[in-house]
């Protein structure tokens, strides 16, 4: 029967095949990603996230975030700064700022397992 | 390449989610997905107010999805035209019209949020066969406004984990999709196989 197919419905045939493979592909792509999420919960700090992601994110007092940065709580106030876009108005590298943010919330989480 | 579409979202707001949803209904390669999630991901955060999120990715994926209806209206003309010509030709498109006539409004839907890289082509398909305008604006108003949801309220439900999020559903998308067009491709191979005996 294969054999009719391909010599009557050559491009059907070899469409279907495609079609199949792309199948297999995408879903295998999809039970990596749901592996590598059941296993990696905290994004590592990016230069898109915004002080307020990052606290929603990982669940700080925001006043951790605002030590972490320098920044006043009035600073929260008005429009939403990316780090990426702090980091350039302050001439340091994304990844200086994102150490340091990093270094903050291991510092709080310590003192966090500490005081129970 | 998420990191970039993140990045337009947090500094530009809900404008850039509207842009995108109306583009990708398009067929242009825009991970509007993406940038929904990011959305609901910034009015978790408080970064973004939620109304504005919502309206502008559904009024840009209603009017994406109507500039592309329209299109296939105008392009289907010119296309029937030649089609009518040969009598072969012109019964391959009776059954096209049929097809529509008898799944549009269910492919509209689907084509909107599961099956959703279909969407651009469907919408020129159904524009081009002369599906009612009303039935298609009914169905997509239906599909997008879930597709909004879906998105956005993921986003918003798991903003802690949305690069992951964005990777996970985009293949899970792309494999429901590419199984879909193999059952279809299926079908048509089952239908020549018994056509032979």
């Amino acid at each position: 029967m294969v054999r009719h197919l391909w010599q009557s419905h050559r491009w059907l045939l070899l469409g279907f095949l495609a079609a199949l493979t792309l199948t297999l592909f995408f879903a295998g792509r999809a039970a990596v990603f749901a592996v590598y999420w059941s296993q990696h919960r905290d994004e590592a700090i990016a230069g898109w996230m915004t002080p307020g992601y990052i606290v929603h994110s990982w669940q700080l007092p925001p006043e951790v975030m605002a030590g972490a940065l320098g920044l006043s709580r009035e600073d929260g106030e008005g429009r939403r700064l990316t780090l990426a876009e702090i980091a350039a108005d302050r001439g340091v590298p994304v990844a200086t700022l994102a150490a340091g943010i990093e270094a903050a919330i291991a510092d709080y989480r310590a003192g966090e397992e500490a005081g129970q | 390449m998420s990191d970039l579409f993140f990045s337009l979202v947090s500094t530009y707001g809900a404008f850039v989610v509207g842009i995108a949803t109306f583009l990708s209904c398009l067929a242009l390669p825009i991970p509007s997905s993406f940038v929904m999630l990011a959305g609901g991901a910034f009015v978790a955060s408080g970064d973004l107010a939620f109304f504005a999120v919502v309206v502008a990715a559904f009024a840009g994926a209603v009017i994406g999805d109507q500039v592309g209806f329209r299109a296939g209206r105008y392009g289907g003309a010119v296309m029937q035209e030649r089609l009518t010509t040969s009598p072969a030709r012109a019964a391959v498109l009776v059954r096209a019209q049929t097809f529509v006539e008898r799944w549009g409004m269910t492919g509209v839907f689907l084509t909107r949020w599961l099956f959703s890289p279909l969407g651009p082509w469907v919408n020129f398909a159904a524009g081009a066969t002369g599906m009612g305008a009303m039935r298609f604006t009914l169905s997509d108003i239906l599909g997008e406004a879930l597709w909004v949801a879906l998105y956005v309220g993921l986003g918003y439900l798991f903003a802690a984990n949305i690069e992951t999020l964005a990777s996970l559903l985009g293949n899970a998308v792309a494999a429901v999709t590419a199984a879909a067009v193999t059952a279809g491709l299926g079908v048509l191979l089952w239908r020549a196989a018994k056509a032979r005996h």
